[in-house]
């Protein structure tokens, strides 16, 4: 008896799906050949709207999996108003049982960081490679009414590295970004050091490759303004978020940066929820032009 | 050597504050005379207005506390426009550890009804007294802030039920009800019938103290519309809620009733958070003109 085909690796099995705002929150699980295991994503899809739907991509952060901003942010709200499919995908591939891979809430799982490990042990931790080419085509693959080309990033904390580096890598791929308490500076940050020396070889030009503040400094494809909202009581802004490095670089190039201060507010989803709407509406001007 | 006073009935810990649209989300903890043990309640205040505060108390469902809806309902964007304060108590009393209270996720702890149990073993089930008196008196002795004679009422399911109940019996205490998905003839329903079963004694009158279809019939003091939205995807709605038997109640004794009745919406908080926003602006306008 001939064996089963394995199932095509862009098959969707959907979990659950619940309306919202007219329109309906979706979370599948698929098998990442990227990663190497099955991988969880949400999706937020506004009401059938006239023509495709452009698609923002959220990109969460530390501990975080796809669910925390679907249930936190409230981000459905503006996302319905404006028209635009929402993405979240997990912060790190899932059940690998890599040695040591759940020792630390700050490293290893639920901590990818975002990047393309260089060092064999976490060589399934390729965030970079899923957000940037796999995620795009499993999405373009199943859902015919999104607008693969017209797409935004944005993302909190570690999510917040993940969107800027991202973006700034592929200024061709990303109308926009924004960020909610980035990692704006990793490689001078204890977060960003111990992912960094663990995910990657010891070469500093390695490092800076995934980091905003160096990432800047080249930059020739940004066109549109980066938002940045900023808690000024975050507990992390002085020792891991470093906004303030971002912004000087973002200076010294001419990258036009809208940092905002926002006094009182800390890490929390709380702080999230409360400028959402100000990042989508930021988006929604560059997606609905495009 | 004098034994220590113990704090004062009345003595708030608090546990967290956190900045959320211009306000604060703030938790509590207090000795709870009525209930017999330390209860948490939440308390979302508004950035300072020129005048008192009107409360809007929320009550929870079945397997909450009194941290569910400050996460996931995104009441705080309206409330902070409206400038109305949130008040949210926990579902029932804990860590009493009667035998049983932990058995099921429909009864006992996390389900305790809003009503004062009449059976000696649940004794301490009193969230009717709690809700009515003994919370009103914390929050005006602590909060001065607050204007305690202007409140409204409102819920979700089991929470419903308590909003609908408890404004149907102190018309003098609230300005006006709103539920979501209640939990709205409890005598003719699974839910209801293992509650009071179990909480009070097997006399009907005593039930139908606690029935918003019922108490509904007597009304006298009802001078508001009552806003309700019901899925209609709501798995719970034909067995558990019963929504139709309520608005039959309500036409009958003329009182008025916008029920809602919403395609494609469940049970979750992703419908609350959807139509959260009228149910605020639905008692702002009683909240504000009073």
């Amino acid at each position: 008896m001939a064996a089963t085909a394995p199932p095509p690796a862009a098959a969707l099995e959907q979990l659950s799906k619940t309306k919202m705002f007219g329109g309906h929150n979706l979370r599948f699980r698929h098998q990442s050949a990227t990663l190497g295991c099955p991988m969880t994503f949400s999706l937020f899809l506004p009401a059938a709207p006239a023509s495709k739907l452009p698609v923002l991509y959220w990109l969460s952060g530390l501990t975080c999996t796809d669910e925390n901003f679907i249930i936190k942010s409230g981000a459905q709200r503006a996302a319905a108003a404006h028209g635009v499919a929402l993405v979240a995908p997990d912060t790190s591939p899932r059940g690998l049982n890599v040695e040591g891979e759940a020792d630390s809430w700050d490293f290893g799982v639920g901590a990818g960081f975002y990047l393309n490990a260089t060092n064999e042990k976490w060589k399934n931790w390729r965030m970079y490679d899923y957000v940037v080419k796999e995620l795009p085509e499993v999405l373009s693959g199943n859902f015919e009414q999104l607008n693969m080309s017209c797409a935004s990033i944005f993302g909190h904390s570690m999510g917040g590295h993940g969107a800027l580096t991202i973006y700034l890598k592929n200024t061709d791929k990303y109308k926009s970004v924004s960020a909610f308490a980035p990692i704006a500076n990793p490689i001078n940050c204890p977060w960003g050091q111990k992912a960094f020396s663990n995910y990657l070889g010891s070469a500093k030009s390695e490092w800076e490759e995934y980091d905003a503040t160096c990432l800047i400094k080249k930059s020739n494809g940004v066109s549109t303004s980066i938002l940045i909202d900023q808690g000024e009581d975050d507990k992390f802004l002085a020792e891991q978020l470093l906004a303030g490095n971002f912004e000087e670089a973002c200076k010294a190039v001419g990258v036009p940066l809208i940092l905002r201060m926002q006094p009182g507010y800390d890490h929390s989803f709380f702080f999230i929820a409360t400028f959402i709407d100000d990042h989508i509406a930021h988006h929604a001007q560059f997606l609905k032009s495009a």
